[in-house]
């Protein structure tokens, strides 16, 4: 009885410290002393309110069949889109340029994506056995390392938003891509799951999502000391302007 | 094209340029495709062995006026999505032009074609075999497709800001017909970029034939 006692006060606590009822819940870790938490939730949601399919119902068969088809009709996987990137603009809190440290491989399966902000530094190593020559000429982020040795790494600016695709100087394919985000604190989040951006300062911000393919989310939102704020953010296209 | 009592093409109120000679119930730019017009060609070559056939070289003209398609715009284009694949995957039409989007599979499979891109937010919704939407794109710029329900559908929908337009051919060569005398810049796109792109100023004379070379390389 005891330890159900404790563990229910605790809970209380838990609740009472993350500002529950009052902007929601972040029973993970709550702010410093006077600073607030935001935790964002990233959802994609496939296409919603379409009309029924008028000349064919498909079957629960072909339903089935269809999802788990692969090749060309391979479906989207809105349960677990990847390729999300969150980050915040404007608010009080102050923040330093980043380091982001992105390590190469030579023909990559599928280019990885980093995250990353408007003033951050890319360090970016040769994590191949052999040397390596990387350059972007993604706009306004046009750059060229020259030849990396195995393990060596070069800073690289990244001064302006938007994607850039990192491509080797010998075999012209992209082998990494980084989105710059235009705010701050950028981080990769796949759909379904959360990021806590903790101990910020209170205020007004604006947080934001963006996907490669599928329109982004922003929204605003005003944080309180010594609470975490919870919310979503949607990605999908039922956002774009619908042809009829 | 060019006749001696005075300059070929005038501002129309609406800012489009009309031909002296323009067709009756609307004056419109010599339409590529059509008569006279000087002929603008060349190659591309890159640094590599890079293909560049996934590539547009265009001409922007330095007077604004010219950069209004025709009027009437040419007639629209169409996109195959049989298989879930766009076809062709890049399409090069020129601003005012329209797209349509047929869903043309032989099994019941239902598209949804998108487009987040700043030159054209749309969404077609979801439609089946059979039906087709359209789309006109009334800026400039690559539009990249995308379907809602297939992973690996993609495509883009090059938006030139003139009829004047090319796509480069496998073996780099490029061939832009019927372009009205004027100060041009000539441009490239690449859909996979790995080069920085090509601007080239050019002066069109009247139905002359000009050659513009591009070597693309790395910065």
């Amino acid at each position: 009885v005891r330890t159900t006692g404790t563990l229910i006060l605790a809970l209380i606590l838990a609740l009472l410290a993350t500002g529950c009822g009052g902007g929601g819940g972040d029973d993970s870790v709550a702010p410093a002393k006077g600073k607030a938490n935001l935790k964002v939730t990233v959802v994609a949601k496939p296409k919603t309110g379409a009309k029924p399919f008028k000349s064919y119902q498909p079957t629960e068969a072909e339903k089935a069949e269809a999802a788990a088809s692969k090749g060309d009709f391979e479906l989207v996987d809105y349960d677990h889109l990847e390729g999300i990137v969150v980050w915040l603009e404007s608010g009080g809190t102050a923040h330093t340029p980043g380091n982001v440290k992105i390590s190469v491989q030579p023909k990559p399966q599928k280019p990885p994506l980093f995250a990353a902000s408007v003033g951050d530094t890319a360090s970016i190593a040769n994590g191949g056995g052999k040397p390596v020559k990387l350059y972007s000429v993604s706009e306004g982020n046009e750059f060229d390392l020259g030849h990396l040795a195995p393990g060596a790494a070069k800073d690289q600016p990244l001064k302006s938003p938007g994607l850039i695709e990192l491509l080797d100087g010998d075999t012209f394919e992209v082998v990494a891509r980084i989105y710059v985000a235009p705010g701050w604190g950028a981080r990769i989040v796949p759909a379904g799951e959360a990021t806590t951006f903790r101990d910020l300062d209170p205020g007004e911000y604006r947080v934001a999502a963006w996907h490669e393919r599928m329109p982004g989310d922003e929204k605003s939102v005003t944080l309180v000391a010594d609470r975490t704020r919870e919310m979503n953010l949607l990605i999908g296209v039922n956002a774009l302007p619908k042809v009829e | 094209m060019r006749r001696d009592d005075g300059p070929a093409y005038e501002e129309h109120p609406d800012r489009a340029l009309c031909h002296r000679d323009g067709h009756a119930g609307g004056c419109t730019l010599p339409a590529a495709g059509g008569g006279g017009g000087a002929t603008v060609s060349g190659k591309v070559t890159s640094e590599s062995e890079v293909p560049l056939s996934e590539m547009v070289v265009y001409l922007e003209p330095d007077d604004d006026a010219l950069s209004m398609a025709t009027t009437p715009p040419p007639p629209a284009a169409k996109i195959s999505q049989k298989g879930a694949k766009f076809d062709p995957p890049l399409l090069i039409i020129s601003v005012g032009q329209t797209v349509d989007f047929l869903n043309d599979e032989d099994r019941p499979v239902e598209h949804n074609v998108f487009s987040n891109a700043p030159a054209k937010k749309f969404d077609l919704g979801l439609y089946p075999p059979s039906e087709h939407k359209s789309v006109t794109f009334d800026k400039p710029g690559a539009v990249f497709l995308y379907c809602s329900i297939h992973r690996f559908m993609d495509g883009v929908v090059y938006v030139c800001p003139t009829p004047f337009h090319s796509r480069v051919a496998a073996d780099g060569t490029y061939k832009i017909e019927h372009v009205p005398p004027g100060k041009y810049k000539l441009r490239t796109w690449q859909r996979r970029k790995r080069f920085p792109e090509k601007i080239e100023a050019l002066d069109v004379a009247s139905d002359a034939a000009q050659t513009m070379n591009l070597e693309l390389r790395r910065p």
